[in-house]
């Protein structure tokens, strides 16, 4: 490493040492609380996928069974021309200064607005609990984007935590104890020319 | 006025209605008949005697027509045209029971040959019991054959 | 002159029809049957199946199992040109395929709002042929529709405007024409009560259906058809908003008390619904003339077609056996 051997080197390596294990150790508490939240949420997804994987199964054949008792082309036409909107949007919300998306699915209008004479009452059902499987779905799609962007941020502090535990700290401690060992060796220097020159002096 | 010509109004009665009778009633299931074996031409043999059997009041009318005929002179003899009108009317009345019967029982007849030509093409195995169910209509048709006789031989 | 319904007479005019119609009715899958189709592995093996029966010239055509909706059409389109050269009467055909014209409306009324081209949506079985339909609507010369439809046109635009642009309500006043319609035919005695059960039966499932999405009070007095044995008018008096129990004394003594049984699942509902239907459609199985016999052939292959559509869609999807079985209308 290239430093003045100064002391006002030193103070500031010092200082830059300390603020560094300070850093190492918050990083490190931040990189822990990480972990606890990815692993807090990659439990609940796999519940979730599981559950929503059954939910979407039932809610799809309960579709398909009411869709059995129209023809096709009646079917269809029940759907041509909605009332339905459905908005999906995206905000933002910041955990441990990572921003995650946050989606929010708006529905405006009816679910139903097809007539009821022509149609299956159970289509209602399937539309209902389509619609209820579609929240979680949105649910899931949020939990995986944000597994995502933690891990990505987990990633980042673990690189900054291994560069500082690593490169940095040991750097500046070598820096000072190279320092260090400079001013001491230059303090015995002075100290036997001061000798030598007493010495002179004497003799 | 002689009786002779209300005794032939007789003999038409008892031919004509019963033939209307019959030809509606064979009219029907003729045509079911031939609806099914559109689609089933292999039942003829199965369907044929629901067509027959509504024909017979025709012949029962006709054959009782022969009979007062006979009586009256107009086949084999020389007709009695000085025949009272009290006589005359005998031979209308006599006349009725084949030829009202006739009708009526022809018509009901061929609604059940009809279903029966129709059950042909569902249950083939049970024709026979819907044969022996119109021959139970063509039981009244008989009797009214057979009072339409006698009436007939009393007479004179 | 209409003050008192008409006497049934005796009509031999379908005599011939009849004979025809109680050969084909042979030809139709009983329970048996179905549940051997129903046991074929796949939708493969399901249109192996079907290559001996009745439907077996469409199904020898037909190579991917995902195209048998319009092999059924075909089925479908096949059956009413039957049904058309054994009734020679233009009045009870239009009332027979009043349900797809009223169709073609809706669809191309829709698309006309939407200015989108629907005309593949509509169905080939109703009474105008579909480019003659799709000019009268082309132009918005509604004249040259028969009467019943053109008010029926009318109705639905309105409808839709009149508030703010809703399609269900176009699609609702449109059901209740067709409703009235067909209730109010004069051809056949059957088939008239026969929609009048269907409105019933549609009633009591629209008002099921309005509790469950809690819209009862917002949209009964439109979505109710009128015509059915029990009033609309009846049924709306009637003090439903507090709860849908009540329903049950409403319905009491009639023949639709049953089918409230079935009111916690939607598909046992529908169901016995059919059923019912079903057993009305059967209830002249025994007259051997008349028109009657025809009509109800052309129901019962209806209602075969839907079943064998069922089946199909189960088999796609993989549903199991038991529940296509059970959702099977015999």
């Amino acid at each position: 490493m290239n430093v003045n051997p100064t002391r006002m080197e030193l103070l500031r390596l010092k200082k830059r040492t300390t603020l560094a294990v300070r850093g190492h150790k918050l990083l490190k508490q931040k990189q822990d609380e990480l972990l606890r939240i990815i692993q807090e949420i990659i439990s609940k997804l796999s519940n979730l996928r599981k559950e929503i994987e059954e939910e979407l199964l039932k809610a799809l054949k309960k579709f398909f069974l009411a869709r059995a008792y129209q023809d096709k082309k009646s079917f269809e036409a029940s759907f041509l021309l909605l009332d339905t909107d459905i908005e999906l949007s995206m905000g933002w919300k910041k955990v441990m200064n990572v921003p995650l998306p946050e989606y929010k699915k708006s529905l405006q209008g009816e679910l139903i607005s097809y007539g009821f004479a022509n149609t299956s009452p159970t289509l209602d059902e399937a539309l209902k609990n389509l619609m209820v499987v579609f929240d979680r779905l949105i649910e899931l799609a949020e939990m995986e984007k944000r597994i995502a962007l933690l891990a990505e941020e987990m990633k980042k502090t673990r690189r900054r935590v291994n560069a500082l535990e690593y490169i940095l700290i040991p750097e500046l401690k070598a820096a000072v104890r190279y320092i260090n060992m400079k001013l001491s060796e230059r303090e015995r220097e002075v100290n036997s020319r001061l000798m030598r020159i007493k010495d002179v002096i004497r003799g | 006025m002689s009786g002779f010509w209300i005794a032939m109004a007789g003999v038409g009665v008892a031919a004509f209605l019963s033939g209307i009778g019959s030809s509606i009633g064979v009219g029907i299931p003729s045509r079911a008949a031939a609806g099914l074996l559109s689609e089933q031409p292999d039942k003829f043999g199965k369907i044929f005697l629901f067509i027959v059997l509504p024909s017979t009041q025709g012949f029962y009318g006709f054959i009782g027509a022969m009979v007062i005929m006979m009586k009256i002179g107009l086949l084999g003899g020389s007709p009695n045209f000085d025949m009272t009108m009290v006589e005359g009317f005998q031979y209308l009345m006599a006349a009725l029971p084949v030829g009202v019967l006739g009708l009526m029982s022809a018509i009901h007849q061929g609604l059940v040959c009809t279903s029966g030509v129709e059950l042909a093409a569902k249950q083939p195995e049970s024709t026979m019991k819907v044969v022996i169910f119109a021959v139970m209509v063509e039981t009244y048709a008989i009797l009214g054959f057979v009072t339409t006789f006698f009436m007939v031989n009393a007479l004179g | 002159m209409n003050r008192f319904p008409k006497v049934r007479t005796l009509d031999t005019n379908y005599a011939y029809a009849a004979g025809v119609v109680s050969a084909k009715e042979t030809k139709l899958f009983d329970s048996k049957h179905l549940e051997q189709l129903i046991s074929s592995k796949d939708g493969r093996e399901l249109i192996a199946a079907l290559h001996d029966s009745d439907y077996g010239h469409f199904f020898r055509q037909l190579d991917s199992p995902h195209r048998f909706e319009e092999t059924l059409e075909d089925a479908r389109i096949e059956l009413y040109n039957e049904i058309q050269d054994l009734i020679d009467n233009s009045e009870l055909l239009n009332v027979l395929r009043a349900r797809f014209d009223f169709h073609n409306i809706t669809v191309l009324l829709k698309g006309k709002i939407a200015e989108e081209d629907f005309l593949p949506y509509c169905s080939r079985m109703g009474t105008i042929p579909l480019d003659r339909l799709a000019s009268i609507f082309e132009e918005e010369r509604y004249n040259r529709l028969p009467d019943y439809l053109k008010k029926a046109t009318e109705q639905g635009i309105e409808a839709y405007y009149a508030h703010h642009h809703n399609p269900q309500l176009l699609n609702i006043r449109i059901d209740s024409a067709m409703a009235d319609f067909l209730t109010s035919n004069e051809e056949s005695d059957y088939l008239r009560s026969y929609y009048r059960v269907w409105v019933d039966v549609t009633n009591l499932k629209t008002i099921l259906r309005l509790f469950f999405l809690n819209r009862y009070k917002e949209l009964a007095e439109y979505a109710l058809l009128s015509g059915g044995f029990i009033a609309s008018e009846k049924i709306l008096s009637w003090k439903l908003q507090e709860s849908v129990e009540s329903l049950e004394g409403f319905y009491r003594g009639s023949i639709y008390a049953d089918l409230l049984k079935y009111r916690a699942s939607f598909s046992e509902l529908e169901k016995a619904c059919e059923h019912l239907l079903l057993l009305y459609i059967k209830s002249v199985a025994y007259e051997s003339i008349g028109v009657e016999p025809i009509i109800c052939y052309l129901f019962l292959k209806e209602n075969e077609i839907r079943n064998l559509r069922l089946i199909f869609i189960g088999k796609i999807n993989g549903v199991k056996d038991e529940e296509i079985k059970e959702r099977l209308i015999i």
